[in-house]
């Protein structure tokens, strides 16, 4: 548990209550560095107004920069071990977490702060259209610009829920005169975009079922009770969950699990290393799982929406380079967070996990007809064309996104889910995706993907192969932290695409896999994934902890996929 | 019997109103907030046991409580875990969990319909 330092700020606004203020004097009291930070700023107030222009103005871009601050009170503060501990409402509350997400519009002040948001948005895509049109780009392309600053800026800023603001993108793409209204939406309905609602689907059927825990713990009786085996297992679990299912759900449904492996563990802080290393761990798979198929997330679901214009693109083209990719990066990444989070314990005692796996009972008849319907759509996701042409069906019956919602009209027919389970599932991610592809398709339509295409062209084909995935893995990987996925993709893509077409040494596949792939890698911060927000906000892993072993991650899982890439491409692989 | 009603919120203030119909049932409260409805309300006096209930503290607050029947009362968003994407189904499985760990009756009174 960290120690609770007050908020100074807070402290000397006066604006703690009654009973926080008179316990922050006591904590004063006796803690020197909240005394010093007191100090600090008590010094940095009577100093007056020297530079406090450019200080509110620096505060102003920091605060639209960073996000809401949300005060989180950390699961972990409830989740003491012993008794006779300091009850957790009597607790300070912890620093605040940075968690990018709308802020609730209430008063002036965060009205004032929205609107800043959203002006710097409108401010910075009506700077580009105010600047003179860049050379070799044409009236139509500097707008596309102008619609891409936009997009970028929305969805990393986020003003408003991240859903609608990929709503504002068409919007934005029709009022600059990129694209009519149908075109605009039209990428809404691309077979990818039900694809991945499918797959949402489906994730509902096992988490409504209880199948998730099933096979989490008896991977755990399975590992035997060392700490690397049950590691290895349950990251597997969630790594073999999150190919199919939604990332985010697979870990919310896993965590509960590491929480009760924990629990074996007397000493509290052994306890909580224990969670620690098995909440990184299944989070981490998570993401990494997701590099395998299209539907493992909506970057891999948008990068193939554009590869799928240009080439013959299926379910297995993907798996081809995303089952490669996970099998290097998913056991070093084992390795690593096995070596560099050692637990005290060495080994857990696995009769609890296998009581509660017997106290299941046999697998029922709807969680049996749950795997068979998973594994049969898993066989015709593969090799769907394959039995579409031995069985002389119509041309794409038996296409990914077919093939999930057969799956998903089965499961519903035989009342495994109903439409009721089917309504509390992240829909944003339809707007998300459809907004992603939307903003490709006006930047390959007015040029301007060509004319960035150009610009990088001489940074991307001038160096070794080598260098370029090094650089290009690595500035995605780290931008993932701070931008939506599947923007990153969106932008990327389609650049990367006419990279390719206007250089016949180099195939689209070997910069656009990368880079989609790359966007997994984002570790280090609240804000780059559902998966690390939640992390953050249940209080398991703390923010110094995550940043750290998520830069190490991210860097070692980089490189090793650029190499990965560079080997495939030198072989003749790609 | 002991009941071990897990929330005094709102949910949980529900719950006690009407196991105070029977006064032969003897009720047990956890909730570890500090500003409670149930208390607010005057329901009950204070709670009991100010702890949450999850895996991990499972084992202290049932030797605690020592519960014949426990009620979970206590709606997501009073969980404290913020507003991160996932954390309904987070709390919908730590639910499941608690349940399944649990070696008297656990009944769900508070679950919310994503």
């Amino acid at each position: 548990m960290p120690e609770n330092h007050i908020r100074s700020r807070d402290y000397l606004d006066g604006s703690l209550g009654v009973e926080a203020q008179a316990r922050a004097e006591a904590h004063l009291a006796h803690c020197p560095h909240c005394r010093r930070r007191v100090e600090r700023l008590q010094a940095r107030r009577a100093r007056g107004s020297g530079g406090a222009a450019a200080r509110i103005l620096g505060r102003f871009a920091l605060s639209l920069l960073r996000g809401e601050l949300t005060i989180v009170e950390p699961l972990m503060a409830n989740l003491r071990l012993k008794k006779g501990e300091a009850p957790a409402a009597e607790a300070e509350p912890l620093s605040p977490l940075r968690v990018l997400r709308p802020r609730v519009v209430g008063g002036v002040r965060n009205l004032w702060r929205f609107l800043g948001r959203f002006g710097l948005v409108l401010v910075l895509t009506g700077a580009v259209l105010l600047l003179p049109t860049p050379e070799g780009l044409s009236a139509a392309g500097h707008r596309g610009l102008a619609a891409f600053i936009f997009t970028a800026a929305i969805l990393a800023l986020e003003p408003v829920s991240l859903p609608i603001a990929a709503l504002m993108v068409p919007v934005a793409q029709v009022a600059l005169g990129v694209a009519t209204a149908p075109q605009s939406f039209e990428t809404f309905s691309r077979p990818v975009v039900f694809l991945i609602l499918a797959s949402l689907f489906l994730a509902e059927a096992l988490r409504k079922h209880g199948l998730s825990r099933r096979l989490a713990l008896a991977t755990i009786v399975a590992s035997g009770g060392g700490i690397g085996p049950l590691l290895l297992g349950i990251m597997g679990i969630s790594a073999f969950f999150s190919m199919w299912v939604g990332n985010t759900a697979t870990t919310a449904m896993l965590i509960p699990v590491a929480l009760t492996i924990s629990r074996q563990i007397p000493d509290k802080e052994d306890a909580r290393e224990m969670l620690a290393l098995l909440a990184l761990g299944i989070a981490y798979s998570a993401s990494l799982g997701g590099m395998v198929t299209i539907l493992g997330a909506a970057a891999n679901a948008v990068a193939s929406g554009f590869l799928a214009e240009i080439m013959d693109w299926t379910f297995l083209d993907w798996m081809k380079y995303g089952l490669p990719s996970f099998l290097v990066v998913f056991p070093l990444t084992w390795v690593l967070l096995f070596k560099l989070m050692p637990v005290a314990v060495a080994r857990l005692d696995v009769e609890p996990a296998r009581e509660q796996v017997n106290g299941m009972g046999k697998m029922s008849s709807v969680e049996r007809e749950i795997l068979l319907v998973l594994t049969v759509t898993a066989c015709l996701w593969v090799g769907g064309p394959f039995f579409e042409t031995l069985l002389g069906l119509p041309q794409s019956l038996f296409s990914a996104a077919m093939v999930a919602v057969m799956a998903v009209s089965y499961m519903a027919i035989r009342e495994i889910i109903d439409w009721e389970d089917l309504k509390g599932i992240s829909w944003g991610i339809f707007l998300i995706i459809g907004a992603g592809l939307s903003l490709g398709e006006a930047l390959s339509r007015t040029g301007v993907t060509d004319w960035f295409a150009t610009l990088i062209g001489p940074l991307v084909t001038g160096p070794s192969l080598l260098l370029t995935l090094i650089v290009l893995v690595m500035v995605s990987a780290l931008l993932t932290n701070l931008m939506n996925n599947t923007t990153i993709a969106a932008v990327f893509v389609p650049v990367l695409i006419a990279l390719a077409r206007d250089n016949p040494a180099l195939d689209p596949v070997q910069l656009v896999l990368p880079v989609t792939l790359a966007t997994t890698f984002g570790y280090s911060l609240p804000s780059a994934s559902g998966r690390m927000a939640l992390m953050a906000s249940t209080g398991m892993v703390g923010r110094g902890t995550m940043m750290r072993y998520g830069l190490i991650m991210t860097i070692a899982s980089s490189l090793s996929l650029a190499v990965l890439f560079y080997l495939l491409a030198r072989f003749h692989l790609i | 019997m002991r009941v071990l009603v897990i929330g005094a919120g709102r949910t949980g203030a529900k719950v006690l109103r009407q196991l105070r119909k029977n006064p032969a049932i003897e009720v047990v409260t956890a909730d570890p907030r500090q500003e409670l409805y149930a208390v607010e309300e005057g329901i009950i006096e204070k709670v009991d046991i100010r702890e949450a209930l999850t895996p991990l503290t499972l084992k202290t607050v049932f030797e605690e409580a020592r519960p014949d029947l426990v009620l979970l009362a206590m709606a997501t968003e009073d969980l404290g875990l913020g507003k991160a994407p996932g954390v309904d189904i987070l709390a919908d499985a730590l639910r499941d969990e608690l349940v399944a760990l649990s070696k008297v009756p656990v009944i769900e009174v508070s679950r919310v319909r994503r």
